[in-house]
């Protein structure tokens, strides 16, 4: 079954008088269970893409389903909500709150469910634990590594166990090291729970490990490639 | 378990921007500060309008002439100085000559020197009538008050600051004293306790010395009536007395200006400069906790300026747009809160000093209490929603692109 439906997706931002289309006509499906890698040069749409496929973004025409719904109808708070439940996102800058302790990051996306306070810390420690996070529990995001920071970033996508994980540039800030670190996570991610992992990357060698290769040029798939592992 | 978050991280973010709280709470607490003292003030000024009517007596009014002298009418002036022993007596029979008039107590000043053994005595004499003593409700301290049979007798009273005066140069009781008022004699029959004061009476009773109308008129036949206090029976309509009085003087005394003031107008009076003052007082609250409502406004909105992307990923991660407001809703009634405390604390500080100041009871009324803190609360929730509208409309992709 496919989770991801995008079909005749148009999105065109206005840049002063001059009109773009940064995603021209793009049809795509993806599996439910797939790790797919989405590359391309800067600019070519990559993170557009993967707003809408998000749903932080609504694309200008077009219609996107995700696990066959659609979503003209609904509002932010509701978008909000299927956010929060079905998707986990990684950014670049790992984008953790400052004034936040690892731990208390990890929990943020469970405090706007309504759950069980010590449930929720309960479930945070467990993937600070899976990440090999449990010893910095307690600091904040600027007292960590590059690497920690991103694992507690990936601990907080995967904390409300979501369907979906969209990472864009997961390693972009990252060093060569760390970057394969963060990058077998992932792989052994999706090989332990066969969630859906969407990676968004500028790194040909990382995305020659994923199952399915998408490369976008000025807003149009040139490259759709499935690889046997 | 949301609202646990909420509060948390709002006290969090407070004690992570310090300065900027203290700001805010400052401004919030002027503004409350003004308020509750504002209100006690207001509450302590009434009561003590209102003790001041029990102790007055509702019945009370007195009687002021101006003689319209109209030099140009030629006039002659010898006579139209009324306020004689003519004028006096007349006042006198006021009581008999009126509807409703139950006792009359003319009073006047004679500034003459006053001794005491030979060292002179800082007091004014108010020559007057037996009733000045039910009139002004006065307690006798020792001896008696000045009795109707007194007349021309040269008996004296002094109020209680005169009486210890008198007692530092001797002796216990102070009955049977001399004291030289003028060139004239007197003897001392009693004393007052202390007096505390009437709206109507505007004598230093406490530091004055009695004597009898007709006593004074023995030896100064040219004192002047300054005013004349008028006791009203009960349940008399003011209006009615004020204007058979001024009829009654106006037959016997032509050209006189009479002016009346009843308890009626007072209270009227009263009651006028109150809502004058409540008005007034409500305005400076209301300024000064607008100028905190704004600060905390200002605040608010720098502080949602500098917390764009963390808005941006809290609501990319699933807060609705109701999270983030309560978020900054949380803060502002944090601050609106301790701000609000905080000024009503102040202000008991500063109510007790002006009520010091002003020698009135103190008092801290928890109305004042109440009205300070639910009006800073509604002040920081009113001025916090605007930036806390701001901060939910905000894009979530807009500000973290903008990275
Ligand atoms: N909100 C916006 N308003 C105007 N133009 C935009 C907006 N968002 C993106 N763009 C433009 O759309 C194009 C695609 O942007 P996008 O961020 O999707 O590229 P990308 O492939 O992710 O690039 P990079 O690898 O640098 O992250 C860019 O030219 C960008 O300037
Ligand atoms: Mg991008």
């Amino acid at each position: 079954m496919s989770l991801i439906k995008l079909d005749h997706i148009v999105k065109t931002y206005q840049v002063g008088h001059e009109k773009r289309d940064v995603l021209k006509d793009l049809c795509l499906t993806i599996k439910e269970g797939s790790l797919v890698a989405i590359i391309g040069a800067s600019g070519s749409g990559k993170t557009t893409l993967m707003n809408i496929i998000g749903l932080l973004d609504q694309p200008t025409l077009g219609e996107y389903q995700l696990r066959g719904q659609s979503f003209h109808n609904l509002n932010a708070d509701d978008l909000a909500r299927i956010r929060n439940q079905e998707i986990g996102f990684v950014f670049q800058f790992f984008y953790l709150l400052p004034r936040l302790n690892a731990l208390e990051n990890v929990m943020l996306p469970l405090q706007y469910q309504n759950i069980d306070p010590k449930l929720a810390q309960e479930k945070a420690l467990h993937w600070l634990e899976k990440m090999g996070l449990t010893h910095v529990a307690q600091q904040k995001p600027q007292q960590l590594s590059g690497g920690q920071q991103q694992r507690v970033a990936i601990a907080r996508a995967l904390v409300t166990n979501p369907s979906l994980i969209l990472a864009d540039e997961p390693t972009g800030a990252l060093d060569s090291k760390t970057s394969d670190d963060i990058l077998n996570l992932f792989i052994s991610l999706h090989a332990h729970t066969q969630k859906t992992i969407i990676i968004i990357t500028h790194n040909p060698q990382i995305a020659e490990q994923c199952h399915r290769i998408i490369q976008l040029q000025d807003g149009e798939i040139i490259r759709d490639e499935e690889r046997q592992k | 378990m949301k609202w646990k978050f909420y509060w948390r991280e709002a006290l969090n973010n407070l004690w992570l921007s310090k300065l900027r709280s203290i700001l805010a709470i400052i401004g919030i607490l002027v503004g409350s500060a003004a308020v509750v003292t504002l209100v006690s003030i207001g509450e302590m000024a009434k009561y003590k309008a209102l003790s001041e009517f029990k102790t007055l007596g509702m019945n009370l009014a007195s009687l002021v002439v101006n003689q319209n002298m109209d030099f140009n009418a030629g006039i002659d002036l010898t006579r139209t100085l009324i306020p004689d022993y003519n004028y006096a007596q007349s006042m006198l029979t006021l009581a008999t000559k009126v509807a409703n008039i139950q006792e009359v107590a003319p009073v006047a000043t004679l500034s003459l020197p006053a001794y005491y053994a030979g060292k002179k005595l800082e007091a004014p004499i108010i020559a007057t009538t037996y009733s000045y003593q039910t009139l002004a409700n006065l307690q006798i301290q020792e001896g008696r008050f000045l009795h109707r049979l007194d007349r021309n007798n040269y008996f004296c009273v002094v109020g209680s600051d005169i009486a210890n005066q008198l007692k530092n140069n001797g002796s216990n009781s102070i009955i049977g004293k001399e004291l030289q008022l003028g060139n004239a004699y007197f003897t001392v029959i009693g004393s007052i306790k202390p007096w505390i004061g009437n709206a109507f009476i505007s004598n230093n009773v406490n530091g004055s010395v009695f004597i009898s109308l007709a006593a004074a008129h023995n030896f100064a036949p040219n004192l002047y009536i300054d005013t004349t206090l008028l006791q009203l029976k009960p349940d008399s309509d003011p209006d009615q007395i004020e204007t058979d009085v001024k009829n009654f003087l106006a037959a016997k005394f032509p050209g006189l200006e009479v002016t009346v003031k009843t308890g009626k107008q007072l209270i009227v009076s009263m009651t006028h400069q109150k809502n004058v003052f409540t008005w007034m007082l409500g305005l400076i609250g209301g300024i000064a906790l607008l100028v905190g409502g704004i600060g905390i406004m200002n605040v608010m909105l720098v502080s949602v300026t500098e917390r764009r992307r963390e808005i941006g990923i809290r609501l990319a991660i699933g807060a609705r747009r109701a999270d983030i407001q309560i978020m900054f809703l949380c803060e502002a009634i944090i601050l609106a809160t301790i701000g609000g405390v905080t000024g009503i604390i102040i202000s008991l500080f500063i109510t007790r000093i002006v009520a010091e100041f002003l020698t009135w009871e103190f008092m801290f009324s928890g109305s004042a209490v109440l009205i300070g803190f639910f009006v800073s609360l509604f002040t920081g929730i009113f001025f916090g929603i605007y930036p806390a509208y701001q901060a939910s409309k905000l894009n979530p992709i807009d500000v973290l692109r903008a990275e």
